[in-house]
């Protein structure tokens, strides 16, 4: 019973901004019997993000590498102990988003993210964005804008390691 | 960026060649320099996200975007 996890999710979980005790929260949830699905495209999202910071200018880059190097660190952790699985972008991917990107106007990125997270038979899309175009296949859960989130997520929880 | 020569012991050269074989770097250098990132971390004494928060808190410029705005100016950058 596996949720897939926007990028934003882990940007917010690592960054210190409003929404990161909520983004935290929901990595802390993970476990082998309910796990988080993101793509691999997620990470070179999150270097790209980071250093959209450096400039910005909120930011040095080797603090920016710093921070990188623990979600790094922790992103391979979870995979080992498979609370996290990270799903290759590979061309089948691609092709599936033509739909997507062509009948739904998503952009190239979130249709990449999209497709993986149909293709993985994920219960939820978590993302903070509230401008994520919806698609028919999967419920798309914003933690901020969604009432009883938390409720939601503890029962599929609770489902997955029953 | 700038070349330097460094020594190493052959178990510790063999082990970076491991990692590059195993497809988790692409050559020495950039498993050094992944390294001494997690050395400068180490150091810094940031082993949890609470830790990162903090330090980040401290060392930032000006507050950080959110995890929406900063995503989605990476997904419209296409």
């Amino acid at each position: 019973m596996p949720i897939y996890l926007d990028t934003n999710v882990f940007y917010n979980a690592y960054y210190p901004i409003e929404d990161t005790i909520s983004a935290d929260w929901i990595l802390k949830q993970l476990s082998p019997d309910f796990t988080g699905i993101t793509s691999e495209w997620t990470i070179a999202e999150m270097f790209r993000g980071l250093k959209k910071q450096v400039n910005l200018k909120r930011l040095e880059n080797p603090d920016a590498q710093v921070a990188i190097d623990l979600f790094l660190s922790e992103i391979g952790e979870f995979a080992q102990k498979k609370k996290i699985i990270l799903i290759p972008v590979k061309m089948v991917n691609i092709m599936s988003s033509r739909p997507l990107i062509l009948n739904n106007n998503l952009y190239a990125a979130d249709a990449i993210h999209a497709v993986t997270a149909i293709q993985e038979k994920v219960n939820a899309f978590i993302t903070f964005d509230k401008d994520f175009k919806r698609f028919s296949e999967i419920p798309v859960l914003n933690p901020k804008k969604e009432l009883n989130f938390r409720d939601f997520i503890i029962d599929l929880k609770d489902k997955a390691e029953s | 960026m700038t070349t330097i020569s460094i020594s190493l012991e052959d178990e510790l050269i063999e082990w970076l060649d491991q990692l590059i074989k195993s497809g988790v770097v692409k050559n020495r250098s950039e498993a050094i320099r992944g390294g001494i990132f997690s050395y400068i971390r180490e150091k810094l004494g940031i082993h949890s996200r609470e830790e990162l928060w903090e330090y980040l808190k401290k060392k930032q410029k000006a507050p950080l975007q959110n995890g929406v705005e900063a995503i989605r100016s990476v997904r419209e950058e296409e």
